[in-house]
């Protein structure tokens, strides 16, 4: 599913970010991706869904290396990958329903098509009673319902999300890592990164941390004991 | 193209202007404005060459006959007028014709004439040449021929003043090829500008359409199609403005000024230039579309 081999990442020349990383994920695995603030959790995501190309190493989706592809390819890969920002990252003038049907719309899907899938998505991310309100008319957790609902609708078989819990209320982070955990149930590898440690002891899943731009691979903390 | 695909980037261009109708709207009166501007000197000028070159068809050169020249000699000099490619019309003045001609113009005096016993006038050729002849070496040359022709007295054709005309429409093409340059360069600028501000609060929106997936084309179309929608808007406008500003000037001109009529005359775009500069609206959209994606997404 993905597979990262001696990943190398730097801004400036002096500066390392991220140092041989190699790891491997399974279609199905849950990950968390952990560190200090700018030990580079961001800079790992960003990566793999090539929002930014590596100094050296290879990234492989499915069996293809995607850090030669074209920007065209990279547009396909992308359709293959759900991503979920701290920032949520909607267009603030289209809908609820717009910003969801968006991922499908790229692909030609039809209308109809597109209004079930919108609908049973938004159903499942519990915020389908507000598919014509706007961003900025919701809460904080309802926006990030509306970003995991663009992420998931296309079916994708990796979903990546970067601090997705980060502005929301213990409550609220609760109900978006269940939503996670049970997208993750149907098969779809998920990693999510984030520096919140109450997370890491409540779901016990597998742990990637990041320090000094170096990755250490830990079992999830029930395999611990 | 799927019709599908086709229907959400229409849907997605309608969408964007709708949401951004006030950017669009200051675009399309920055394009309005530049295409205005544009538009007035380019009437300006296409009028001042049109009048200029009615002038010019009132130029003739006169041929004077010899008073032996012979019948044949004349018609092979006709012929030989006819057939020069700078040539547009040979009219032929008799002697009598021109003495016809010289009483008329004294009017009154003509009587001054009577104890004339001979005609002094010359019989002469009267050619009327070509719009096309654009510079003086053209006419210099069909002059040296003609002087050459058996039975050819004397040749007038007015050398100085057209010199300074042929000057004077070198000039306007040069000086009207640079400025219609410049203004179009200044015009790109002004817009491509105002369509940058536009994007700089779409930035964050191109983004995220990025990472979900979507391609290049599937990002720029809306723009384009919006850029192209501003453009064409935009020179509706600028003709109706112009149309406008022309209408005034000429009902002012006759009013105030009505010996001009007949000496000077204006006349407004022909449709197939109105064609163009609508075309060139859509251009500067689109044009200045695509010099602000490029700034966007190479920032």
């Amino acid at each position: 599913m993905i597979r990262v081999f001696h990943l190398y990442k730097s801004y400036l020349p002096t500066v390392a970010v991220l140092q041989d990383v190699s790891f491997t994920l399974e279609a199905g695995d849950f990950v968390f991706l952990t560190g200090p603030s700018g030990a580079g959790k961001t800079t790992l995501l960003r990566l793999l869904f090539a929002a930014e190309r590596p100094k050296s190493g290879q990234i492989l989706i499915n069996g293809k290396n995607i850090t030669s592809f074209s920007r065209r390819q990279i547009a396909h890969v992308r359709r293959s990958i759900g991503v979920v920002f701290q920032d949520f990252k909607l267009i603030t003038y289209r809908t609820v329903f717009d910003n969801v049907a968006l991922v499908l719309e790229i692909t030609g899907t039809p209308r109809n098509e597109i209004k079930k899938r919108v609908w049973k998505v938004l159903k499942m991310v519990g915020i389908e009673q507000k598919l014509y309100r706007y961003p900025l008319e919701l809460s904080g957790g309802e926006q990030q319902r509306v970003a995991i609902a663009r992420a998931l609708v296309n079916d994708p078989q990796i979903i990546l999300a970067d601090e997705p819990t980060g502005n929301l209320d213990f409550e609220i982070t609760t109900e978006i890592m269940n939503i996670f955990n049970n997208v993750n149930a149907q098969g779809t590898t998920v990693m999510v990164a984030t520096h919140n440690q109450l997370l890491l002891q409540k779901f016990k899943r597998k742990v990637f941390t990041l320090h000094n731009g170096m990755l250490q691979e830990d079992l999830p903390p029930q395999e611990n004991q | 193209m799927k019709t599908t695909y086709l229907y959400y980037l229409l849907r997605s261009t309608y969408q964007n202007i709708r949401q951004h109708l006030v950017i669009n709207l200051i675009s399309i009166f920055t394009i309005t404005f530049s295409l205005v501007i544009f538009g007035l000197y380019s009437f300006g000028y296409l009028n001042l060459k049109k009048n200029l070159e009615d002038w010019r068809t009132d130029f003739q050169m006169i041929v004077y006959l010899e008073d032996s020249i012979s019948k044949s000699q004349l018609n092979s000099l006709r012929h030989f007028c006819e057939s020069s490619p700078a040539v547009a019309r040979v009219v032929h003045v008799s002697k009598k014709q021109a003495m016809q001609r010289f009483r008329k113009s004294l009017g009154k005096d003509s009587s001054l004439l009577q104890g004339l016993k001979k005609n002094p006038l010359p019989a002469s050729l009267e050619l009327q040449l070509k719009s096309e002849v654009q510079d003086m070496q053209a006419v210099e040359n069909l002059a040296k021929q003609i002087r050459k022709q058996p039975g050819v007295e004397e040749l007038q054709y007015g050398q100085q003043w057209l010199r300074h005309f042929f000057s004077l429409i070198k000039f306007l093409h040069i000086a009207g090829l640079g400025v219609t340059g410049f203004l179009f360069f200044v015009t790109v600028f002004i817009v491509s500008n105002t369509i940058k501000l536009s994007f700089y609060s779409r930035r964050d929106a191109i983004d995220i359409m990025e990472l979900v997936g979507a391609t290049r084309f599937y990002i720029a179309t809306p723009y384009l199609l919006e850029g192209i929608f501003q453009g064409l808007v935009a020179s509706l406008l600028s003709v109706a403005a112009i149309y406008a500003l022309y209408y005034y000037l000429v009902s002012w001109l006759q009013q105030s000024f009505p010996f001009l009529q007949g000496m000077f005359s204006l006349a407004f775009f022909t449709p197939r230039m109105l064609g163009g500069f609508i075309a060139l609206g859509v251009l500067l959209g689109a044009l200045g579309f695509l010099v602000s994606f490029k700034w966007v997404r190479g920032s």
